[in-house]
């Protein structure tokens, strides 16, 4: 474990290396490629004038809203797709063609639905992740051995425990792998939809790095980015999703 | 002679069997007595497992009822369990919450749920085990969990679907005798389908032998002698080899049927 995390901060010594050294060579205009310190220094400056903080507590406040509502509806989704074959069949197959649908697409038609405001952008990032969080929950409770259903209906259980005490409990951890992959795409939808105007969010301060040809504040910016999602992925999914499949017996306790 | 308890009356059924084909029960009626042992033999594909589903109402009859009581048997119900041969206990519980689970269902307090459900667990020699998940227990103890699940629910049958097929040799001994000793005890209705003859002599009041599709009753060999028996018994030996026989010749049919198809 702690090898991992050893070889881990060497790859990316030597990957800021590689940057520092590919800038200095001078491959491309500085105006095009930023050095690590200037990325750093513009991180830090977006700090002290507080556009980052604020920024970030803006894209953060969308996507609580946003992936929140995502997963209730996801899951009702997929619970419904799962247990109904009318439902399957016709809402189910909806879900797998919009799927192919980069959520990004709907932005256009979300604007002038709701106009240049949060519930466009949200609109788009509930696109992005209810379908996949629907589509976790579809194939969880499909992939729940029929035997169990068998069981607690032999001991009584009835109408909705059959959802709460069984359903829900036996697919989580497919659902908790959904939820995972549902926050990546509703952290993807969220970034291009607040590319796309003035929203204050991070996207939006990615664009107006663009707007004033500052590179450094658009890698400063990516980076934010990056180290959001990478933290929430690893951070909070990862040790839950561990728990949960050791506790399942899916994985062994010694697993890497 | 104890009243009749469940009565199978005229039950015919067309099921899926586990090669894709289609078995059909036919015609199956049994009476059977409040604390008797029933054991089904047949070869696979016979549809044993089907009636045993029959009568837990997790499968409707085509034909015919199935009578609990003097009550037509519409749906499953925790006055009848059935044990699966994976047992198909919930991994996401612990082994007392599992025992819990149907006594949950039933809205008794916490209290009085662990109180039962430990002392199931001591007959079936669990109790140290009642903190650990599935996983972590053997294949015999899952279906010793598995079968305190049922008890706990004071059923007033207990179906058992090949319980003990998945383990090995010594395990299944082992659950076998434990399976006597608690009839013995609480004097439960069973139906036990098993493949092991030997199996369904030692343990049955009655031993029912059915054919191969359309699946019916060949034969019902009664035993009187009492329990425990002795496995060397010549006379049960005797009768081990005639019931032996018998199912060899379903057998072959069941092959030659799927020669013929291949």
């Amino acid at each position: 474990m702690r090898k991992a995390w050893l070889r881990r901060g060497m790859f990316y010594l030597a990957l800021l290396g590689l940057w520092e050294l590919v800038f200095r060579c001078k491959v491309w205009p500085p105006y095009l490629f930023p050095s690590p310190q200037q990325v750093a220094d513009a991180i830090i400056a977006g700090f002290q004038d507080r556009t980052l903080p604020i920024g970030i507590a803006i894209s953060l406040r969308r996507i609580g809203i946003g992936y929140g509502c995502s997963i209730v509806l996801g899951m009702v989704l997929g619970l419904m797709t799962a247990r109904n074959r009318v439902f399957e069949e016709t809402v189910g197959s909806l879900i797998l063609a919009l799927q192919a649908l980069p959520s990004v697409c709907w932005l256009p038609a979300a604007l002038l639905w709701f106009g240049l405001n949060d519930q466009a952008i949200l609109f788009v990032v509930l696109m992005g992740a209810t379908l996949a969080m629907a589509i976790a929950a579809h194939d969880g409770v499909k992939g729940i051995p029929p035997i169990y259903i068998k069981a607690a209906q032999t001991m009584g259980t009835r109408g909705l425990h059959l959802y709460t005490r069984v359903l829900l409990p036996a697919s989580l951890p497919a659902v908790i792998t959904g939820m995972k992959q549902g926050w990546s795409f509703a952290w993807r939808s969220l970034m291009a939809g607040e590319l796309l105007f003035v929203s204050l969010g991070l996207g939006h301060l990615l664009q107006m790095g663009r707007e004033l040809n500052d590179i450094a504040q658009v890698f400063a910016v990516i980076v934010v980015i990056v180290v959001i999602g990478l933290v929430v992925d690893q951070g909070v999914f990862a040790p839950v999703e561990r728990r949960v499949r050791m506790r399942w017996g899916l994985t062994l306790p010694d697993w890497k | 002679m104890t009243a009749i308890e469940l009565q199978i009356d005229r039950v015919s059924k067309a099921f899926r069997t586990g090669r894709g084909q289609i078995g059909a029960l036919q015609d199956i009626s049994l009476e059977v007595a409040e604390g008797e042992l029933v054991c089904l033999v047949g070869p696979s594909g016979c549809g044993k497992s089907t009636l045993l589903s029959v009568v837990a109402g997790l499968e409707p009859p085509d034909a015919g009822q199935v009578i609990l009581d003097g009550q037509p048997v519409q749906g499953p119900g925790p006055e009848r369990i059935l044990i699966f041969q994976d047992g198909g206990l919930f991994p996401w519980l612990t082994v007392l919450e599992n025992v819990t689970f149907g006594l949950r269902e039933r809205g008794l307090p916490l209290e009085e749920r662990r109180q039962r459900a430990m002392e199931v667990l001591r007959l079936v020699h669990l109790e140290r085990f009642k903190d650990a998940y599935i996983h972590e227990l053997s294949g015999g103890m899952r279906q010793r969990v598995a079968i305190a699940r049922g008890l706990v629910l004071s059923p007033r049958i207990l179906l058992m679907d090949e319980p003990f097929a998945a383990l090995d040799t010594q395990t299944r001994d082992l659950l076998v005798e434990e399976l006597r000793g608690l009839h013995e005890e609480l004097k439960n209705t069973i139906l036990f389908v098993t493949h092991h003859v030997r199996e369904a002599v030692y343990l049955a009041d009655r031993v029912v032998l059915f054919t191969f599709q359309p699946g019916r009753i060949k034969h019902i060999y009664p035993l009187e002698v009492p329990r425990p028996r002795d496995p060397d018994d010549p006379s049960l030996e005797a009768l081990v080899r005639e019931i032996v026989e018998a199912l060899h010749v379903e057998v072959e049919r069941a092959l030659n049927e799927e020669y013929r198809r291949a």
